[in-house]
Formats: structure tokens, C-alpha cells, sequence
């Protein structure tokens, strides 16, 4: 699928202790929403603060959207809307407080649009709490609040779903997509997430960071098509274990995603063949590529 | 202006608010009244250690921890291309709000015995540079306290600074006004040391939040 990007990144590299993030090129297509995957310290939030700008020591070009502006000037970050996990505001601001000051610090920040989706998410604005004091659920509501009541073109969402609810991250799933339609292709949406099963739904790309490193990406549609989930009789596994990209077996059989280029090498196997979910090839590749002593 | 007052604003609460712009400035007052008819004296002293006190502990409620390791990342204020600036707005003019709110209120007291004193109910008037040393030594140490208890978000530090800071400042005030010195040379003295821990605060709690852009 031919895209135009939303973010394009060039040999970009941030080095921790212990650690380097190095990706030589990154392309958010533009117009979907691009799910960033990974296991724990894969370096997820790492590139979504060099994306988002509130990490700027980092080597490599990043530029942004169709004129292929840059983070300094300011007008990107307009543009973006970020949420994150660490202290994001102030712990003893209130909700009222929260609203004040988004309309000081964005100037396409609508408070009445905020008003509303407080009132659509059920955030407790009229308990005069501070947001140190709410859950970690509203929280993230409340973040997701101050973005959307923007005019963005880009949401950088980390890990959104992480602390909501099921009811909530279904509904954060309607937001993401009721974002893109109304964006009419100018808008996209950037998250990283664990919840991999409850976000699929809104995923139309996705990139798997491991170390660091991107070690897959694409629609999620070619993905798809690019791994199959097979089943199997046990006394086919070790033969079928020389072929699959990744297996796990029990006594009655094993199952494992393998590449469909290799597919014919289990003519002969018992084996029948499924489309994977996103999930089950996401597990499959950070399996493959972990650093974990897995059994 | 407005929109560097605006920026302060936000930072404040409802009830940090009227505690500090409407409950302080009233008690004070009407501490200084009470003073001059009942007693006959001046509550300026003890005028200046409450307002020591509630402004190092109110202060928790305003940037409290905004210079401890880590609390300066707030991201909200890094996604937005106005967020230094209105921090640093926030920062600058909540100081010359406490200068200004000190020179007014100790005015207001000053005037308040003139006021009386024109009536049967005569006070203590303090002199013009005993007033000033007044003003710069709360001032003084009204902004000491708010920059070392900036570097934690513990209450109780706000606390232990405000006491130490009412108690420091009674004792500074008797021996600076007991001293066969001029005083403009405390004056002085306490003009250029607030002046330089205000200068610190900004400095400091900007170089935590930019630095935050960075692995500094």
C-alpha cells in the first residue's frame, strides 16, 4: 500500500546506559493509526518522547508531516497531541486548573469540547479533586480529554489502554477511529500498547520494537497474510519446529505462527492453517527476538 | 502582563487563592487593628512571622516540588510550544507578587497606626527604615524558605522552613533594630540576598525543566 507519512525518522539513535534506541528509518503512514509493539524496555516510550518532542537529545532527523517541518519553531507541536505515563501535569492541579491552563498553553484548545468529553467520559469535574488524587483510569481519561479537545492532526498516545477498563478501552477504541474518519485522512493516531487483543480493532499499521531495534512493521492486512498461525498433531512438532518461526507445544499438539513463504515445507504434516490475529504475530516475533530465557 | 499574570494564575488553586489574597491580607489587618486599640503596640513583628510562615507553607500547594529530582517533567507543559514560557512567567511574577504583597501589606499596617494614632487609640509607629528592614527580611526569608522547600514534595518541610523561617526572622528583626548600626545597611543587605535567591529560583527550577529535555 503506497502512503504518505506523517512522521518520517533518519538513522535516529538515543543511547542509554545499557541501552541504545536505533532505528534507521521511520515512516508513520498518515491517515491510520499505527500501534507501537514491544515488550518492556524495547524502548517504546523512548521513541515516543522523541517523537513527541519532550526528548530532544538524540541523534537523526525527524520530520513531520507533508511539508516535512521540524520539532523547533513550535508550530509541530500545535499539531500533536501527546499523552504520556509520567508526570504529566502538575500532581496537586485540579481538573479545572487542567483546562485553565491547556487553554493558555494551546491556542486550538476548545474548553467547551473538553467540557464535553469530561462529561462523555464521566471524568469527576465537579469534584474538585486533584488529579494526584484520581485514578489512574481517569487519569488517562483526563489526558486523552485535553488532547482531543484540540484541533491535531497527530495523536502520540503512550500506552492509553493500559489503565482503563475493558468498557473504557472499547470506548477508546471509538475514539481513535471516530478521530481518523473525522480527519478525512489528515488525521492519524501513533500509540504504544501491551493490549495488543483489546486494541486490534483500531490497528491498521504496526511496528514491533525489540532492544531498540524495529524487527517488524507493516498493515496489518499484509501481516496477516505474511504469517499463519498453523495447528498440528504432537508427533509432527519436531519436524514442524524446524520450520515455524515460533511454537509452543503440549501433549496434544502444538501450535505456531510460520512464515507462509515457508508454508509448502509442511506439505505432508497434518496441520491445519489459520489467519493469525495481531496479537498471536506480535507475541510470535517478540519471541523470536527476545532476550528473555523463555522454556 | 496579562498573559504572564494569567500564567501564574493557573498554577494557583481556588483556595490558594482566597487563603492567600483575601484570608491572609484580612487576618493580617486585622491583627494590626487589634494591636494598635488594644494594646497600644505594633503587630508588625509578629505580623511578618505569620506571613513567613503561611507563604513557605502555602507554597506546597503552589510549585511545591518543582525542584525535586524527577517532579520536573512535567510533560503537559513540554508538548506545548508556550510551556517554558509560561513557567517562567508563573515563577517571576509569583515573586514580584510577594514583593509587592509584602511592601502593601506592611504599608497597610504602617498606615493603619497612622490612621490611629491621629485618634485616641495611638500606637507604635515604626520608623520608615525599620519598616523596610521588615519588608526585606520577611521577603528574605519568605523566598529562602519557598527555595529550599522547593526541592522536596514533602509537607512537612514546608513546614519545619515556615517555623524556622517566623522564628529566624523575630530574632534577625530584634538584633538588626537593637544593633547601633544604620539601617540601611541590613537593608541593604537583605535587598541584595532576596534579590539573589529570587533570581536563584527561577534559575534553578528552569534549568530542572529544560534540563528535563535532556539526560542532564
Amino acid at each position: 500500500m503506497n502512503t504518505n507519512s506523517v512522521v518520517k525518522a533518519v538513522n535516529l539513535q538515543k543511547k542509554f546506559r545499557g541501552f541504545e534506541l536505533s532505528i534507521p528509518d521511520l515512516q508513520i503512514p498518515k491517515g491510520f493509526a499505527t500501534a507501537l509493539i514491544g515488550e518492556n524496555g524495547a524502548g517504546k516510550t523512548t521513541l515516543l518522547n522523541l517523537l513527541a518532542g519532550i526528548r530532544l537529545d538524540f541523534k537523526g532527523e525527524i520530520s513531520y508531516f507533508d511539508e516535512n517541518e521540524k520539532m523547533s519553531g513550535g508550530k509541530v507541536q500545535e499539531r500533536i497531541g501527546y499523552t504520556g505515563p509520567n508526570s504529566f501535569f502538575l500532581p496537586h492541579w485540579t481538573i479545572s486548573q487542567v483546562e485553565e491552563i491547556s487553554g493558555l498553553l494551546f491556542d486550538n484548545f476548545h474548553r467547551d469540547r473538553f467540557e464535553a468529553i469530561c462529561e462523555n467520559l464521566s471524568i469527576p469535574v465537579k469534584v474538585r479533586k486533584n488529579v494526584k488524587d484520581l485514578s489512574d483510569g481517569n487519569k488517562m481519561k483526563l489526558m486523552l480529554a485535553v488532547v482531543l479537545a484540540r484541533d491535531t492532526e497527530l495523536l502520540i498516545l503512550d500506552e492509553p489502554a493500559s489503565p482503563l477498563d475493558p468498557l473504557m478501552r472499547d470506548k477508546l477504541n471509538d475514539m481513535i477511529r471516530e478521530y481518523l474518519e473525522q480527519g478525512n485522512g489528515e488525521h492519524s493516531v501513533f500509540f504504544s500498547t501491551h493490549n495488543i487483543a483489546d486494541m486490534e480493532n483500531v490497528t491498521d499499521y504496526a511496528i514491533i520494537l525489540e532492544h531498540g531495534n524495529i524487527v517488524e512493521q507493516g498493515f496489518v492486512e499484509d501481516l496477516k497474510e505474511k504469517y499463519v498461525l498453523v495447528k498440528g498433531e504432537a508427533g509432527d512438532a519436531e519436524a514442524a519446529k524446524k520450520i515455524l518461526y515460533t511454537m509452543t507445544k503440549s501433549s496434544y499438539g502444538f501450535e505456531g505462527i510460520c512464515l507462509s513463504e515457508k508454508l509448502e515445507q509442511l506439505a505432508g504434516m497434518d496441520v491445519s492453517v489459520e489467519t493469525p490475529t495481531l496479537s498471536q504475530i506480535s507475541v510470535a516475533v517478540m519471541k523470536a527476538n527476545t532476550s528473555l530465557k523463555l522454556s | 502582563m496579562k498573559h504572564n499574570i494569567r500564567s501564574y494564575l493557573v498554577f494557583t488553586s481556588l483556595w490558594y487563592k482566597i487563603i492567600m489574597f483575601v484570608v491572609l491580607p484580612l487576618v493580617l489587618l486585622g491583627i494590626q487593628v487589634f494591636s494598635t486599640v488594644v494594646f497600644r503596640g505594633t503587630a508588625i513583628p509578629m505580623f511578618a512571622m505569620i506571613l513567613v510562615l503561611v507563604e513557605i507553607i502555602a507554597d506546597y500547594w503552589f510549585l511545591g516540588g518543582i525542584q525535586e529530582k524527577g517532579s520536573e517533567k512535567i510533560d503537559y507543559l513540554k508538548t506545548s510550544p508556550r510551556g517554558m514560557e509560561v513557567m517562567k512567567s508563573a515563577l517571576v511574577i509569583d515573586l514580584v507578587r510577594r514583593f509587592l504583597f509584602h511592601v502593601g501589606i506592611f504599608g497597610l499596617a504602617r498606615m493603619i497606626t497612622l490612621i490611629l494614632e491621629s485618634s485616641d487609640r495611638a500606637g507604635e509607629l515604626i520608623g520608615f527604615g525599620e519598616l523596610l528592614l521588615v519588608i526585606f527580611l520577611s521577603y528574605t526569608l519568605s523566598v529562602l524558605g519557598i527555595f529550599i522547600s522547593r526541592f522536596t514534595s514533602y509537607l512537612w518541610v514546608n513546614l519545619l522552613c515556615g517555623y524556622i523561617g517566623s522564628i529566624a526572622g523575630l530574632v534577625i528583626l530584634l538584633v538588626c533594630t537593637s544593633m547601633p548600626v544604620p539601617m540601611v545597611l541590613p537593608n541593604a543587605a537583605l535587598a541584595v540576598l532576596g534579590g539573589g535567591i529570587s533570581v536563584l529560583i527561577v534559575k534553578i527550577a528552569m534549568l530542572k525543566v529544560e534540563g528535563s529535555y535532556y539526560d542532564k
